[in-house]
């Protein structure tokens, strides 16, 4: 069996009385492209710092590679946090030398042109850091985790600060690198990015992990039919659903719910349904839902 | 190694440090030459001060007025790791937390290695050139004590900076730190003044008073000799070490 990238068992960070990240247990496996979902202030970026040994944690452990928390592996990771850090007075070139320099990199020269012009710089290879603008900046981090090949992307909101042809340059080239094989774990807030360019993905919200899963078990389902019910007796109604395959609550809310259904169900469907079983609805309607609204409701009600 | 030449490779493109370590080469022997032409008041520095061994001890003593100012590039390296936040992605790129500590404290040292063999350099030419019945190798002892001088105030630096991590104020505590001291000194018991940090590492570099002749400052009973100086001031630069690394490694990077 191939050796799991990832394995992580309770991570739980807290900062003086409040949990960031509240006993996280994931697990990735090569080639996969996993998504942490989560709006800002989920923990995604603490739970990523301390996968990348910056921030300690408060209770539970981690693994990379089968490895333990070593901080060698992180030389087998290219990772990109929050931010581009670099130094503003060298040039992307020289920035680069020092990573390549870090982590051990076989012939930087050629390498470090490799990735240059993978994210398109090496025309301004020899230009200071601190003259690039946001994306460029961006980009240089980007290339800068390429370096050396790594077995592992960590991208941590990857497409920040980019303009619509530089995120779409971005997630193609995530896209064309998860085709080549490798494993990526990205961090995102925008539930299309994970959903274009990841095939699996966990969602957090206050630093608990919600839902975890491939994208389509997660958010595939988007032909998901919804339906507002509401009937006299509530109570039969939920032990109707809940014992029939077909519906399960998706959200119950004030006294009605809403059900999901599969694809293609009417109303009358589900009416009948309910008639044949004995109860009565008195309010019935079909909508649809967009997926930002699946995740903002996955995110909001759990 | 791999340390040493990382830390090289970025601090040989720092301007902070060439113009500061260019001051320091220009101002050093240009005082120590100047105040060889002209008296400084009523006080005319005599040619012993010119000739081995005092040669060595006189130019350390100018040139420590100027280690406030080459600490500031300490200041400014390790706290501009922090501010640009590359520390952090030199972690994350793999380096361990002690190889963090460990690269800058190889910058104090070889700073304070770089500045003393200078100075003990101008020493040199100057002993050379006025002559004198001594010969190099005499009060040559003096470069490893002005060594640890160095050492000093650079690892103050370095501590001050992990402590404070913002720049500008790391610098401004770090200069006023010696005034402060001073303050402190002149209402505590005078006995126990030499045994304060700062003014342990600048007893290492105090002014050759031989020169004049017999009055020697030795006479004073409560004065350390040499050797306990350079024990003591080595003493506070394990603390410093110590404390840093304390800093450093229960932080959050």
């Amino acid at each position: 069996m191939a050796t799991t990238i990832l394995k992580t068992d309770g991570l739980t960070k807290s900062y003086k009385g409040f949990k960031a990240v509240d006993g996280l247990s994931i697990e990735i496996q090569p080639q996969m492209v996993y998504g942490l979902l989560g709006p800002n202030g989920s923990g995604k970026t603490t739970t990523l710092g301390m996968l990348l040994g910056v921030i300690r944690q408060s209770s539970g452990s981690f693994s990379w590679f089968e490895n333990g928390e070593s901080d060698e592996n992180r030389k087998r990771i290219g990772a990109l946090l929050e931010t581009p850090n670099f130094y503003p007075y060298l040039t992307a070139v020289q920035n680069l030398e020092i990573t390549a320099k870090i982590k051990d990199i076989p012939n930087p020269t050629a390498e470090i042109e490799r990735v240059l012009k993978e994210v398109d710089l090496f025309d301004r290879k020899d230009s200071k850091f601190s003259t690039y603008s946001l994306g460029m900046k961006q980009r240089l981090a980007i290339g800068a985790t390429l370096l050396g090949d790594p077995e592992l992307l960590v991208l941590d909101e990857p497409t920040n600060g980019l303009d619509p042809q530089g995120i779409k340059d971005i997630r193609n080239l995530i896209r064309k690198i998860g085709k080549e094989g490798k494993t990526i774990l990205i961090a995102s807030h925008i539930l299309d990015e994970v959903e274009k360019v990841c095939t699996h993905c966990a969602i957090l919200r206050k630093g608990k992990l919600i839902r975890t899963g491939t994208i389509a078990e997660i958010i595939g389902n988007q032909e998901v039919q919804l339906i507002k019910a509401y009937a006299t007796d509530m109570d039969k109604l939920r032990s109707y659903i809940s014992s029939n395959k077909t519906y399960t609550i998706y959200k119950d809310e004030e006294g009605q719910f809403i059900v999901s259904a599969a694809p293609g169900t009417k109303a009358d469907d589900f009416n009948k349904d309910c008639f044949d079983n004995g109860i009565v609805l008195n309010e019935l309607a079909v909508f649809n839902e967009t997926l930002e609204d699946q995740f903002l409701e996955i995110v909001k009600t759990s | 190694m791999k340390l040493v030449q990382l830390e090289w490779m970025k601090l040989k493109r720092s301007n902070t440090t060439k113009i500061i370590l260019l001051i320091y080469a220009i101002v050093v022997p240009l005082v120590h030459w100047l105040l060889s032409l002209a008296a400084l008041g009523p006080i005319k520095i005599p040619d012993a001060g010119y000739e081995f061994p005092y040669s060595y001890q006189l130019v350390a003593f100018w040139a420590s007025w100027l280690n406030l100012m080459v600490g500031v590039i300490i200041i400014v390296f390790v706290t501009n790791e922090i501010k640009f936040k590359t520390q952090r992605q030199n972690a994350i790129d793999g380096l361990r937390k002690i190889d963090l500590i460990l690269s800058k404290f190889i910058v104090v040292v070889g700073i304070a290695l770089l500045v003393s063999l200078y100075t003990m350099l101008v020493g040199l030419v100057s002993g050379l050139l006025t002559g004198g019945e001594y010969g190099p190798q005499d009060g040559i002892e003096h470069a490893g004590v002005y060594f640890v001088s160095t050492l000093g105030y650079f690892i103050w630096a370095f501590f001050f900076a992990s402590l404070v991590r913002l720049p500008a104020l790391a610098i401004v505590i770090y200069i006023f730190s010696t005034i402060i001291e001073a303050i402190i000194g002149a209402v505590s018991v005078q006995e126990y003044v030499q045994f304060f940090p700062l003014r342990s590492f600048a007893n290492l570099s105090r002014f050759p008073n031989q020169i004049f002749g017999a009055a020697a400052p030795e006479n004073n009973p409560y004065l350390m000799t040499q050797g306990e100086s350079v024990l003591l001031a080595l003493l506070y630069i394990g603390l410093f070490t110590a404390g840093t690394y304390w800093i450093i490694k229960r932080r959050d990077i």
